[in-house]
């Protein structure tokens, strides 16, 4: 038996070694290990000896005896206790099979849509929860109407908090998701600063996991998935946790707590997501709508030759006009024919980040017979009948057979001509666009232009020219919305 | 896009919080979506929703049985006929690609699913795809960020469209293999937003049903075309939406489904127009897993 705990101990020991072993853990294996070795040794004496095992168990049952006694002794004293004073008003049977059931407050009814805090139980938040959250909000909108809402209302926010409840910290979970909620309002939501000041509501090392069970089953659940939460947000807005917001983490959970284990794995795939995208976008936007419309045309136009000009109005108006057009268009515009029409369409929506925008284009309808000369290029070039039909080294090879037939503009559904954004997306604009395009192509003036201007109900559906079809007739509300914007 | 949380895994299964309860919400513990946490292995079915999926009725199963026992049989035969005298691909060059989707006509376009969390009651957001002028596949809508107020749902506004999946003879389930190829290349012109591709296998037991292997494809809007190449080594291991600690590789023998996601955090239109879906076998991409697939010594979680 001695060996079959002492095989069990060292199983266990063997089982926390996967996880780092603090200090806690180890005595408590060590423990273990104790008490077994105190068990065999007991039982081997019991065995070599017959005398020394009479006596060890008189003293045993001295000791148990003595234990009796003491039981029966701290009877009396309650005994003597309930004689001589209070026993009226606490009458505790001393027996636990008959222990009457206590009488408790009723419950506050609170209704499933009131639940206020993410990702818990409704049925579960009590009268004082709600209000630790209503102080925390209170304690918010007064700052902002105090100080006024900016970031460092918002830290003083956290340092009052701090100060306040330094000593129990009670209230921080509901403090730590009001400053989740308001940090749009205050202007942080993507500041990394403001996220290492909240997460300095949560007391230091009072939450740390002393071994491994506590580690796996989620010591202090609310306060760790508040600390999830709360990193999950970052994540939404594109904030990289660095290492002294780690280091902050790891003073309040410790180093294998669930939260700290979603802050390793942020630091590991999100700087690796970071710069994948090969048509970057900055990661503060400009505010001039000018910039922000020059940066949109930069994005789109494939070609790197493409000019960007940006036309103001008339100093009355604050509105703009910026253009992007390559050499190669305006090639493409003077070799048109002035009797097939060019179009201009729009507005179509084009995206950076969040931020949307509208462009118009100008275009012409597909060249038919260069695409033609094109395709029949590629057939020839994968037949391969004319294997062996071989161009020696003394024949002339004409520079022009080497330039692409097509230009970058001409594809297959239209040949694109100019782009434009307009501060106002109005027909209007777009007219205006074409009479500045005149400047730099004179042969504009002589072609027939056709607009197909979206209207603003319409607006914001991309179809490329064709009928919009739109899933639910309720889509209507939305699509005057974002008409409005 | 239902909020997971260990709280509450912890807290039903302590035995202790189910007793306090009053029998009324007893049910609220036991079947209820939010109840679900990620932990929890079991699913009831391969689209990952706690309903049950809806079957024919017998009567209808049997009749639709009989009337295409036919061209079923037919179509068998051809399969059998296929896998006796078709001669296999067993290496493809430098270059050579095959194109698996293209949405030349109206049918191809019609057969993939279109999905929003409007479907779900978890949001507002409407998606479409449809067959354009230009003889491409259209995928358009509205995202939409309004969170419905259950309680639960934490983020709202995505869309998505998903390829049928190859089916067999008599209905059943095939897969395809893409182990010839190694990086997918799209034609696509989009809005500027980011969209995620999303590729689905065929797995058999039920922990992997809702593993998908994604990366993003990025847009750069405007009216000119994009040709987007893709390595296959590049796609992370996702489950249930959420990346893995632990990656594995594509299983490439097995692919179910390829579906493209929108669901970036802008709200408003989105439109993505698509031509063709094509897999290229590019010998200059040596890539087998792009990411670190090193093994802890405990085998506990990595990262």
């Amino acid at each position: 038996m001695g060996k079959a705990s002492l095989r069990a101990g060292f199983c266990f020991s063997a089982l926390y070694r996967h996880i780092q072993t603090t200090p806690p853990a180890l005595q408590l294996t060590q423990k273990c290990a104790n008490y077994c070795h105190r068990k065999f040794f007991l039982m081997s004496e019991r065995f070599l000896s017959h005398k020394r095992h009479f006596h060890s168990s008189v003293i045993l049952e001295d000791r148990e005896q003595a234990r009796h006694h003491k039981t029966d002794e701290s009877l009396k004293e309650r005994a003597l206790l309930d004689k001589t004073g209070n026993s009226a008003v606490e009458q505790r049977p001393t027996s636990d099979l008959t222990t009457t059931e206590q009488v408790r407050p009723p419950k506050p009814v609170i209704e499933k849509t009131e639940s206020s805090l993410p990702n818990h139980d409704p049925g579960r938040i009590t009268e004082e929860q709600r209000r630790l959250e209503r102080k925390a909000d209170s304690l918010f909108q007064e700052l902002i109407e105090s100080r006024g809402a900016n970031k460092e209302t918002f830290m003083f926010a956290v340092k009052k908090f701090v100060d306040r409840e330094g000593i129990y910290w009670r209230g921080a979970v509901e403090f730590i998701y009001a400053g989740m909620k308001e940090m749009e309002n205050f202007g942080v939501l993507k500041d990394l600063d403001s996220y290492k000041a909240l997460i300095q509501a949560f007391p230091e090392k009072k939450m740390i996991p002393r071994n491994a069970w506590q580690v796996e089953f989620m010591h202090y659940p609310r306060h760790q998935q508040c600390g999830i939460d709360m990193l999950e947000q970052m994540e939404h807005n594109g904030v990289i946790p660095d290492e002294a917001f780690g280091a902050l983490l790891k003073n309040r959970f410790g180093g294998e707590a669930h939260v700290t284990r979603k802050y390793r794995r942020m630091l590991y795939w999100l700087p690796k997501f970071k710069n994948i995208n090969p048509y970057p976008i900055p990661m503060e936007l400009p505010t001039d709508p000018r910039q922000l419309a020059l940066l949109a045309l930069r994005r789109m136009s494939v070609d790197r030759e493409s000019q960007y000009n940006v036309f103001e109005a008339e100093p009355e108006e604050d509105t703009f006009i910026a253009s992007a057009q390559s050499p190669t268009q305006q090639h493409l515009i003077q070799q048109h024919n002035t009797e097939q029409p060019l179009f201009v369409e729009g507005p179509y929506p084009v995206y950076l980040r969040e931020l949307r925008q509208n462009y118009f284009l100008l275009r012409a309808e597909p060249n038919i017979n260069a695409l033609m000369k094109k395709k029949q290029q590629e057939k020839a070039e994968e037949n391969d009948e004319n294997l062996f039909e071989w161009t020696n080294f003394f024949e002339d090879e004409k520079s022009s057979e080497l330039r692409p037939i097509l230009s970058v503009h001409e594809q297959d559904d239209s040949t694109i001509l100019a782009l434009s954004i307009t501060g106002t997306n109005s027909k209007a604009s777009a007219m205006s666009w074409v009479r500045c395009l005149e400047r730099n192509n004179p042969k504009l003036a002589r072609i027939p232009i056709l607009f197909k201007i979206q209207t603003s109900a319409e607006a914001g559906q991309v179809d490329w020219g064709q009928q919009a079809v739109l899933g639910a007739p309720t889509n209507g509300k939305d699509f005057r919305q974002v008409a409005l914007f | 896009m239902a909020s997971t949380s260990y709280c509450r895994l912890v807290a039903s299964r302590s035995f202790d919080s189910l007793l306090k309860r009053s029998p009324k919400d007893f049910g609220s513990v036991v079947a209820r979506r939010y109840e679900k946490s990620t932990a929890v292995f079991y699913e009831k079915n391969k689209k990952g929703l706690e309903r049950d999926l809806k079957r024919r009725p017998l009567k209808q199963a049997l009749k639709m049985t009989f009337q295409n026992l036919g061209p079923e049989l037919k179509l068998f035969y051809q399969e059998q006929k296929q896998a006796y005298t078709g001669f296999p691909l067993l290496s493809v060059d430098h270059g050579n690609y095959e194109v698996i989707y293209t949405f030349n006509d109206p049918e191809s376009v019609k057969s993939w699913a279109v999905t929003a969390d409007r479907d779900n009651d978890g949001g507002k957001s409407t998606a479409n795809f449809t067959f354009s002028k230009n003889r491409t596949g259209l995928f358009h809508g509205y995202l939409c960020k309004e969170v419905p107020k259950d309680g639960v749902t934490k983020y709202a506004g995505y869309a998505n469209i998903t390829s049928p999946k190859p089916m067999k003879s008599f209905g059943r389930e095939s897969q395809m293999d893409w182990s010839l190829f190694n990086c997918l290349l799209l034609r696509l012109r989009g809005d500027g937003r980011p969209y995620m591709i999303v590729i689905g296998c065929n797995f058999h037991y039920d922990i992997n049903w809702l593993n998908r292997w994604s990366y993003p494809v990025f847009t750069r809007g405007g009216p000119y075309w994009q040709h987007v190449k893709i390595p296959l080594s590049k796609f992370f291991t996702t489950h249930h939406g959420r990346i893995q600690d632990k990656q594995e590789f594509l299983p490439l023998k097995i692919i179910n489904s390829l579906g493209i996601t929108a669901a970036d955090s802008a709200e408003g239109p989105f439109s993505l127009e698509i031509d063709s879906i094509a897999l290229m076998n590019d010998v200059n991409l040596t890539d087998k897993h792009a990411y670190e697939m090193y093994e802890n010594k405990y085998y506990e979680v990595q990262c």
